[in-house]
Parts: structure tokens; sequence; C-alpha cells
């Protein structure tokens, strides 16, 4: 039971997070967010699999579930688990990635209790979505035209499954730490998860960056390794993915994403300017500026509260890290927000003229 | 024929003096080493297949909610979820989470069980999770059970338990449970083709069907196949191995499942060709409601009914 308990908090609560810790109001769009994601899923792989397609996800699938059921020996005899997930995408490409390891899930969930219900989508798109595509292309960036299972291709390998499980943690304790911030009892009681972005946040990052991790990024290798000598052929003849394409968007972009990264890490800056920017007045200021409230500002003032006040993200604390942390997270978020609008508009626009 | 030896013939009774030693214990037991991670992954794999065992078992026989029509119990099972994170009084989530007790009883599964599988583990432990939150650290109010003194460890009010922080933990432990209760009941008693037929008539795409009914049939076969292999080393090993070689060894099972599953894709569709596979998924036969199973959702909307005005009347 002990080894039980240790494997429930240290990998089950984290990673297939049960129902009663999330809300619906988190659940339900976390779900209406992930049908066009497994539907555009399913529709690429339909064009570019071959008649082979369903029996090959279906193996894949199960596959990736008796993956998760793998204790990987740590230290001092103690075993975490993995998830298998960038290896499936690097092997057969992240949109195989994203069926097989949601069926693997909601197997899990239905038949064993793994995993809730409702949160089902949540952990789809944690342990589906993000771990998978992010690892995938992490380690396209980074392997970029290196031979199969050269040293820098290993290391790729190794940094994209690495990085994916932490940003799927990442996300996961995000989802955590907003419940006691948004949905809370009159008596301010939690009414999901209790756990506040400040205790969410460095409780699983520390144990993912530290142990789950690692034991991702090395059996990802591990099993690389042992494909690279025993079954080249897998590299080459995968069905889904162009592993052997050069990544042509990265490139394209990097000047683009490098003037992103620049300006997230420059918005801290806004804690040296003195004041209130213009236009930002609340209706205090506003009654110092002009002498008097205007009335259809004072009747809508006090109706939204921001989900992040003045930047503030309870991360850890007020002191100058923790403000830090809260604009370059709200930073993080906003262009995600905003890019992912200006992403859909214009693939509607083209869409509409495709039409035309 | 031969006479035998009489039994005061020396020759007879004789024996080699190594096999009348006594043997000497040597701890040679694989788990004694650094092999736990085996044990524990067989432990689970068998878990899977004891579960399959169970699952056949219970939803062979013809009982209360074995009876009623697998697409009426799948949107019964998630109303009842999604009600249960409505709610916020615990005493409303604990009818509600006494609910599938009677259903499983009227439905022939061992309520020992039922209770052992389902609230002995995950809401449990979710229970245990969302104690340190409980605290008056995380969660303010009134004292409940106090831990310690005022001043323990600069502690200004010291350490205890609150109501609402407990309330908050128990909150969470009862819809954890409610949740995997409607997911065993509705697994222990319908056929895993009769849940993806429902499924498919609530639309859910038949792509994704084909791929699930395929997924849930090769499971068992890879995890066999794993088994075998984790069975074959754990036998073998006699002392200690460094971790780094079972890592590898794990990396090497890894690989090797996922070529066996690739070349078993191949081999099934090949199989399914010679069936007369069309390459379009098959659709399953809708069948009407019956008289059951309208009294079935008639009955739950009212258990529904009843537990929504009595939260309103408990929130009041």
């Amino acid at each position: 039971m002990d080894d039980d308990i240790y494997r429930f908090i240290l990998e089950d609560t984290i990673l297939h997070i049960p129902d009663g810790y999330l809300s619906l109001q988190t659940t339900i769009p976390a779900f209406a967010g992930m049908i066009p994601v497994w539907g555009t899923a399913l529709g690429r792989l339909k064009k570019t699999m071959s008649s082979k397609s369903v029996p090959t996800l279906a193996l894949c699938s199960a596959f990736s579930f008796v993956i998760m059921m793998f204790n990987v020996p740590v230290i001092g005899g103690s075993s975490a688990h993995a998830v298998g997930a960038v290896f499936i995408a690097i092997l057969m490409g992240p949109s195989a990635a994203v069926i097989s390891v949601s069926t693997a899930l909601l197997i899990q969930a239905l038949v064993f209790g793994d995993g809730g219900i409702m949160s089902f989508a949540v952990n789809c798109l944690n342990m589906a979505v993000v771990m998978p595509v992010a690892g995938y292309y992490i380690y396209r960036l980074f392997s970029s035209k290196s031979k199969t299972g050269s040293p820098r291709n290993l290391a790729a390998a190794f940094a994209g499954s690495y990085i994916g499980i932490n940003l799927a943690a990442f996300c996961a304790a995000v989802a955590f730490g907003l419940q006691p911030l948004l949905f809370t009892a009159s008596d301010g009681t939690p009414l999901f998860c209790p756990y506040p972005l400040s205790v969410s946040i460095p409780t699983m990052m520390f144990e993912h960056s530290l142990i789950a991790g690692p034991v991702e990024g090395l059996l990802t290798v591990l099993a690389l390794t042992y494909l690279v000598k025993f079954a080249p052929g897998l590299f080459d003849a995968h069905r889904f993915s162009v592993v052997s394409q050069p990544v042509t968007a990265a490139p394209k972009n990097r000047a683009f994403l490098i003037l992103v990264v620049i300006l997230v890490c420059l918005t801290p800056l806004g804690l040296f300017a003195a004041g209130t920017a213009w236009g930002e007045w609340d209706t205090s200021e506003m009654k110092s500026l002009l002498g008097f409230i205007p009335q259809g500002l004072a009747s809508v003032s006090g109706k939204w509260n921001a989900l992040f006040p003045d930047y503030s993200v309870p991360v850890s604390g007020a002191d100058p890290f923790g403000a830090a942390a809260g604009y370059v997270i709200a930073a993080v978020i906003g262009i995600v927000l905003i890019g992912g609008l200006i992403f859909l508009t214009s693939r509607l626009m083209t869409r509409k003229e495709e039409e035309k | 024929m031969t006479e035998l030896p009489a039994k005061n013939d020396v020759n007879f009774l004789e024996m080699p003096a190594w096999m009348l030693e006594q043997p000497v214990r040597v701890n040679v037991s694989p788990t004694a080493g650094k092999l736990h991670f085996l044990r524990k992954t067989m432990k689970q794999i068998s878990s899977v297949f004891e579960n399959e065992f169970f699952c056949e078992k219970y939803a062979a026989q013809s009982m209360f909610w074995q009876n009623i029509d697998a697409r009426v119990k799948i949107i019964v099972s998630l109303a009842f979820i999604i009600l249960a994170s409505l709610i916020s009084n615990p005493v409303i989530l604990v009818i509600l989470a006494s609910i599938p007790l009677f259903y499983a009883k009227l439905s022939g599964i061992p309520l020992k069980m039922h209770f052992r599988r389902i609230w002995l583990y995950i809401p449990l432990i979710s229970f245990l999770l969302a104690l340190p939150a409980a605290t008056n650290l995380v969660i303010h109010g009134s004292a409940l059970i106090r831990l310690a003194a005022p001043g323990f460890a600069g502690l200004k009010e010291g350490l205890y338990f609150t109501a609402p922080g407990f309330l908050a933990a128990l909150r969470i432990m009862l819809r954890a449970g409610i949740s995997i209760s409607y997911c065993f009941l509705l697994l222990l008693t319908t056929k895993w083709s009769q849940v993806t037929g429902a499924l498919h008539s609530i639309h859910v795409p038949a792509l994704f069907i084909s791929i699930l009914n395929m997924t849930y049939r090769y499971i068992f076969v890879l995890l066999l196949m794993a088994g075998n292999r984790m069975a074959a080393r754990y036998v073998r090993t006699v002392g200690n191995l460094r971790a780094k070689d079972n890592r590898s060894f794990l990396g090497q099972t890894t690989a090797h499942l996922f070529i066996r599953s690739q070349n078993y894709a191949d081999e099934v569709f090949d199989a399914m060709c010679c069936r007369g596979y069309s390459k379009e998924p098959g659709r399953a036969r809708t069948k009407h409601l019956q008289q059951t199973d309208i009294i079935f959702i008639v009955s739950s909307v009212l258990a529904a009914g009843i537990l929504i005005i009595g939260e309103s009347v408990l929130h009041v």
C-alpha cells in the first residue's frame, strides 16, 4: 500500500487527475477544446496514413497503455512510471501520438479509474497533446538534420521527453492551482483542488524535473538506441510522421520566436515603471485626475475581476521573483491566447478563400 | 520378480551425506535485490487480467444493471458524475455515493469487493493528499482537530485541521469515489462490445470506436508479452543488479514491444483483409429502449431531482 500511495501521489494524481479536483467550468471547456484537436489529428491521419491505419493506431494505443504500467527503477529501490508519449510521437508522428495516448487514457479512466471521467479531456490535453506535440517539436528542433541514433539525435530525444513531461506537469499544476482562485464557497473555502498556484507549481515541477522527467527522457533514449540497432527500418518506414524530412517551419520562424522570447523575458521591466500606464487608471486614480468618477465607469467598476490583478500571479508570493514570474506567466498566456486567436482567424479566412 | 532389499539392509538405507544435510537458507530471492520494479509491474499486469476476469464474470449475469441498455447506463452514469461536480454539500454527496452501492448489491456484485476496489484506493488517497490543505495553514476556519499548540514551530495559532478544510478534503474524496463507482459499475455489468456499441450510438465516430475496440483487445496480447519478459528476467536473476542495467532492460523491453506491436499491426491488417475488411469501420446495430430502461431513466431522474432539491434546501 505504501508503494501504491507513493505511485499515486507522484504519478497518478499529478498527471492522471481524478475527478473531484477540477471544476466543471474547467473540464467542460477542456472537452470543447479537445474535440477539434482529436478531429484534426484523425483528419491528418486519414490523409497521410495507409489503409493499415486502424490496426496500426490500435496497436500503438495498446503499446502506450502497456508502457504506462512500467515501473522504471529510480533510486534506492523506488520506481516511477513513464508515459512514452514523446517516444510514440518521434516514431509515429504527433497526430498518431495524440490519438494513441488519448485512447490509452480513455481505457485507463473507464476500466481502471486511473484519471477521472470529467477530467479525461484535461488529462488528454496534458499527456496526449502538450507532452507529445511539444516534445516532438523540441526533438525536431534540437536534432535538426542529425543522423538517427547519433549523440545529438539522442540528446534531442532526451530533451524532448524531459521538457514534454515537464510542460504537461506544468499545465496540470496550473489547472490545479487555478481552482482555489476561481471556485470557492461563499465563506472562501475552495470547492475543488485546495492548493493554490504557489503550492501546486513548485510541488509538481520539483518532482517532475528531478524524477519523472529524467526517467521519461532516459527510457526514450534507451528504447531509441535499441531500435536504431535492431530495427532501423522503423525510423524510415513509419507511417504517419516525417522524421527524415528536415524541419522547414523552424528556421523560417526562428527569428520570430527569438523575438517573442526576448519580449516575454523583458516583461518584468514593468516592475520598474513608476506610476500607472496611460489609460490603465482605476476608479480612485480617475477621481484624482478628473475630480469625479464617470457614471458609466462607476457602474461597471468591480464587476470584472481580472484573472491576474496587476499581473500578480500567486506563484511565489509578492517578492520580486514572484512578481517577475507573474509578469512572465501573464505574458506567455496573453501571447498564446492572442496568437491562437490570430492563427484561428487566419485559418478560417484561408478556408473561406479556398472555398471561393 | 526381483526381491526388494530388507529394511534393515544398510545399502538400501544409506544416503549420500550431502543429501542428508539440512538445507542452508541463502537469501537468493530476487525481491531482496533491486528487482522490486519488476514485481510491481508484474503485479499491475496481473491486476489488469484479474479485472478483465471480474468484468466477464459479472457482466454475464442477468441481474439489475446487467439488464439495462448500455446507452442508458452510460448517460445516467455521466449525469450522476456531473451532478457530483455540481453538488457541494457533503451530506448530499454521501447520499449520491451510496446509490452505486445499492445498484451493486442488486446486480450481484459483492459489496466487500466493490468497497475495496473503489473506496480504499483512489478516493482514500485523494483525501490523504488533500489533508495538508485542511489545516489552518491553507484553509482558515474553526479548529476541528488540534495537531500542535499555539507557538509550535513559530506558528502563532499552532497547527490544526479546520472544519471547512476537512469538508473540502471530504468533498474531493467523495467526488472521486462517485466517479469511479459509476465507471466500475458500468464496466462490471456491461460487456466491452456493448459499451463501445453504446458509444457509437451516441455519435462517437466509428473510426475511433474501431481503434478503441482493437486497442482493448491487443492490450492483453502486449501485456502478456511484457509480463512474460518481466517474469523471465525475474526468475533468472539472483542477487542484485545495477539500477542502470535494470533501466536498460526496460528500455529494451519498450523497444521490443514497439517492434512487436508494429509487426502485429501488419499481421492483423492482413487477417482483417482475409476476412473481408472493407476499410470502412463497422456500424453497431441499435436497439430500441425497453420498458425497464424507461423505468430506470425515470427513477434516476427522480433520484437526481431529490438530490438537487436536498442540495438547495441544505444550502439555504
